[in-house]
């Protein structure tokens, strides 16, 4: 029940959270857009409420009174701006409460100074002059004179007993008393008063305003007192009473005729039976200052119509009271325990080992259907219906394969929300005016890719306005626009998701770059051949932060390499590119679940090589001709009238029983992300599913050999296959 | 026991109404999200007893009531409402609920409040 609540609410602040920066960029908030947001405060404060956290529910309630006002037409107008900052610090102050409820920690944050800051919006809001502000009280206030007066009134003094009754109405006194937590108690006796006047009745009651601002409490404290004047039988008003919900007790005793407790207006000889009931029933100060006066002449006090007491002013009144109530009432303890325990339904929360576990098991299931279906002991029998049952079970396991990858597939677009709210701050705090622009947030990745990018991408984003971005004045001055901008973009290609991160700033500066590398001695080969990109690069090497200065956003000098890491920790690279005074550009790239790939296998002398089907172009029995050097002594291969590099595997990896002439081998087209190339090897092996495995920790050290190398995968037959990286072998071509 | 349909937008607060209506003789048969979608599946379920929250996305409670109240006069609707809504409930009242409870509410009032329609 809890995870329902926090997940549920966290959905609401996201979506709370995207509006206001929706309207900020517009400086205000449109109808809808007010409209949505109290719909989700109120949603907040109804489930916080439900779950006694009280802090949360009243700071809720001020909220939504605060856009209540708003929607109802007021405009804050200069206070716009504040009411933005406000409301996403509220927005952070209910996070903080998720974050620590996701703790399992009590939500204990102090909401005052925000309801402090709302209490004074609303006082800006509502206009100083407080022609809005105390409405409510000036509204209300006469209404609780009134009412405070018409009880008497009502209750009469019973100063024209003599008067002779014209019928043999019998009169009856119901004592109704409601639930004690059942709240509106004065609309639950409005509910009552509603049904009886479909009811052949004529009848009284007090207090008599329903809607005066303490009648609720008038209510619940002695009871709603009914006066009814029936010529049929009572039972039908008993039962109207026992049948509203929430009541607790009826106490109903019969009157004597000439009882002094009996209202006037049900003595009353000329009226038709329904019309006493809408003079009381009518909220107006009309009717109660008629019967104060004591002429006891209801029926001419009732100018309004049957119940219409549609009390806007009123409401108002009641909201404030509403506030004050609200706070005490959830005052309860003890709720999130028990809450805890209730099974979840709609939906449920997993963990993600579970799924993990899951996928490893559909891995395993892949590779045993292959060791099912190609095993050695079918021989050269033909094996018809088998390869058909073979076929379902293939097709089955694919089809629980892709579930179970959907599964953990969840869109960036959480993620990439995320950096809008920081980029808002930031650029705030920093004097300076940028955009941030999403492209391609529906993109879906695996969840622990989100989890892993979260904290490179705040990183990166955190430098760009702090170190990318300049100030408007500087930008003004380079003849730049004054807002800047940066771009978030995710987008599919092939095997891989690409996140790039791009600023039109000032760029990194190579000299300082190559500078500190040199004073921290993290230079790996002369500076003289190094490619702009290479320096650029350096600023990923553990130890490496230009940073002058340390500021709260850009981190403590932990710098690039720890983005490196987190993007290398889920089978990913991260690069960067920029142009001096234009801009910088990072590069995300990391592999979709990757742990189940088709592949094709083909072998150089005795190892056995899987390469991902999506990066191949074509397999070709080449013809010598077409394979010669260029003038540095690569060797190149032409396909269809344009050249590729052509790289020989057995050389790359050093295999000394492999083919060596070309008309022995076969060709392998290869695209990659930047470029496409041509792999010389032995012969193809056929197409296979294989579930991608890590290198073993040991192999990985020496990565420097392990270059052109993604992962093994064991086959059906037990043979070991290397998984080709073919970005990694692009790069070295 | 009665036939329940929850009409929340908040699927935390459906949870926790049918949650609730487990340890009643009532069974919740239908839940909707907003108005528009609680008016289709009244016509469709037939629910004895809709409980129905007020503040809702497409159409709000009040507008579901009365659309409600159109297709069977007898409908018996709750409508759940939270305070600072004194009007809204004031009108549904007029428009035919058959009463209402405040959040937050416990688990008794709401079973009570069904046990006393059904």
């Amino acid at each position: 029940m809890l995870d329902a609540y926090i997940y549920e609410t966290q959905q609401l602040l996201e979506a709370l959270e995207n509006t206001l920066l929706a309207g900020e960029s517009g400086h205000r908030l449109d109808a809808d857009q007010i409209n949505e947001i109290f719909r989700v405060v109120h949603t907040i404060k109804g489930a916080s409420a439900m779950m006694e956290f009280e802090e949360l529910a009243t700071l809720s309630h001020k909220l939504e009174d605060m856009f209540a006002l708003i929607r109802d037409g007021k405009d804050p107008g200069a206070a716009w701006p504040a009411l933005f900052d406000t409301m996403f610090a509220a927005v952070s102050f209910y996070n903080a409460e998720m974050a620590k409820l996701l703790d399992k920690q009590p939500p204990n944050g102090d909401s005052l100074p925000l309801r402090e800051r709302i209490e004074e919006l609303v006082r800006l809001i509502s206009g100083d002059n407080g022609e809005a502000g105390p409405q409510p009280d000036e509204k209300s206030a006469p209404e609780g004179e009134a009412e405070s007066a018409a009880p008497e009134a009502v209750a009469g003094e019973g100063k024209e007993k003599a008067e002779e009754p014209e019928t043999e109405d019998a009169y009856y006194k119901a004592v109704v008393f409601f639930e004690k937590e059942s709240q509106m108690e004065n609309l639950r006796a409005f509910g009552i008063v509603q049904e009886l006047e479909k009811m052949d009745v004529r009848f009284a009651f007090k207090p008599a305003d329903l809607n005066a601002k303490d009648a609720a409490e008038e209510i619940a404290q002695n009871g709603f007192v009914l006066y009814v004047r029936t010529g049929g039988s009572i039972d039908e008003i008993k039962s109207v009473l026992d049948e509203t919900l929430f009541v607790r007790s009826v106490e109903l005793t019969p009157l004597s005729e000439d009882c002094g407790e009996i209202p006037d207006e049900l003595r009353a000889k000329d009226e038709a039976p329904a019309a006493a009931a809408p003079a009381a029933a009518g909220a107006g100060e009309a009717a109660a200052q008629e019967d104060s006066g004591g002429n006891g002449n209801g029926g001419e006090s009732a100018p309004q119509p049957s119940g219409a007491a549609d009390g806007n002013g009123a409401t108002a009144g009641q909201q404030a009271s509403g506030a004050a109530g609200g706070n005490g009432s959830a005052a309860q303890s003890g709720g999130m325990a028990s809450f805890e325990t209730i099974a979840k339904q709609n939906f449920i929360s997993v963990s993600v080992n579970k799924l993990d576990s899951l996928l490893n098991i559909v891995g395993e299931i892949v590779t045993a259907q292959s060791m099912v279906i190609n095993n050695a002991d079918f021989g050269d029998r033909p094996h018809e219906s088998f390869d058909m049952a073979a076929q379902q079970l293939h097709s089955l396991i694919n089809e629980l394969q892709d579930i179970v990858m959907s599964i953990r597939m969840i869109p960036m677009s959480t993620l990439f929300q995320k950096m809008r709210r920081l980029v808002r701050d930031m650029s705030r705090r920093f004097g300076k005016q940028i955009q941030l622009e999403i492209i391609g947030e529906e993109t879906e990745v695996d969840k622990n890719v989100i989890d892993y990018l979260s904290d490179p991408l705040l990183h990166i984003i955190r430098n760009s306005v702090d170190h990318g971005i300049e100030k408007p004045e500087v930008r003004r001055a380079l003849g730049k626009p004054e807002t800047g901008k940066i771009v978030l973009e995710a987008k599919m290609t092939g095997s891989d998701v690409v996140v790039t991160i791009s600023d039109d700033g000032a760029g990194l500066n190579k000299e300082k770059i190559l500078q500190k590398a040199r004073d921290k001695g993290l230079l790996t080969k002369p500076e003289s051949e190094m490619t702009d990109r290479e320096i650029y690069n350096l600023i990923f090497l553990p130890g490496f932060s230009t940073k002058d200065e340390v500021t709260e956003y850009s981190g403590r000098g932990v710098g690039m390499d720890v983005v490196r890491k987190n993007i290398a920790y889920i089978g990913g690279a991260v690069t960067v590119d920029s142009a001096p005074g234009k801009g910088t550009t990072h590069t995300i790239r990391i592999p979709l679940t990757l742990t189940i790939v088709d592949g094709m296998k083909f072998n150089v002398g005795k190892m056995n090589f899987i390469v991902p089907t999506v990066n191949v172009l074509s397999a070709i029995k080449p013809s010598p001709d077409d394979v010669f050097r260029d003038p540095e002594g690569n060797e190149m291969m032409m396909i269809l009238g344009k050249v590729y590099p052509l790289i020989r595997l057995s050389e790359f990896f050093n295999i000394h029983d492999a083919v060596t002439e070309i008309a022995d081998g076969m060709v392998m087209h290869l695209s990659s992300d930047e470029r496409d190339f041509c792999i010389f090897f032995d012969q193809l092996d056929g197409e296979y599913q294989v579930v991608v495995k890590k290198l073993p920790g040991y192999l990985e050290k020496c990565s420097s050999s392990l270059k052109g190398i993604g992962g093994c995968a064991i086959l059906g037959d037990g043979s070991i296959n290397l998984i080709v990286d073919v970005n990694g072998l692009a790069a070295e071509c | 026991m009665a036939r329940i349909m929850v009409v929340d937008d908040a699927a935390f607060m459906r949870i926790t109404i049918k949650n609730m209506l487990k340890k009643s003789a009532h069974e919740v048969v239908a839940e909707a999200e907003n108005g528009k979608v609680a008016v289709e599946r009244y016509k469709q379920f037939l629910p004895d007893i809709v409980t129905m929250d007020i503040t809702m996305p497409e159409m709000d409670g009040l507008k579901a009531l009365k659309e409600i109240m159109a297709i069977n006069p007898k409908a018996k609707v709750i409508m759940v409402s939270a305070m600072g809504q004194e009007a809204m409930v004031r009108e549904a009242i007029l428009s035919g609920a058959k009463g209402f409870i405040v959040k937050p509410f416990k688990e008794e009032g709401i079973i009570a409040a069904i046990d006393k329609l059904a």
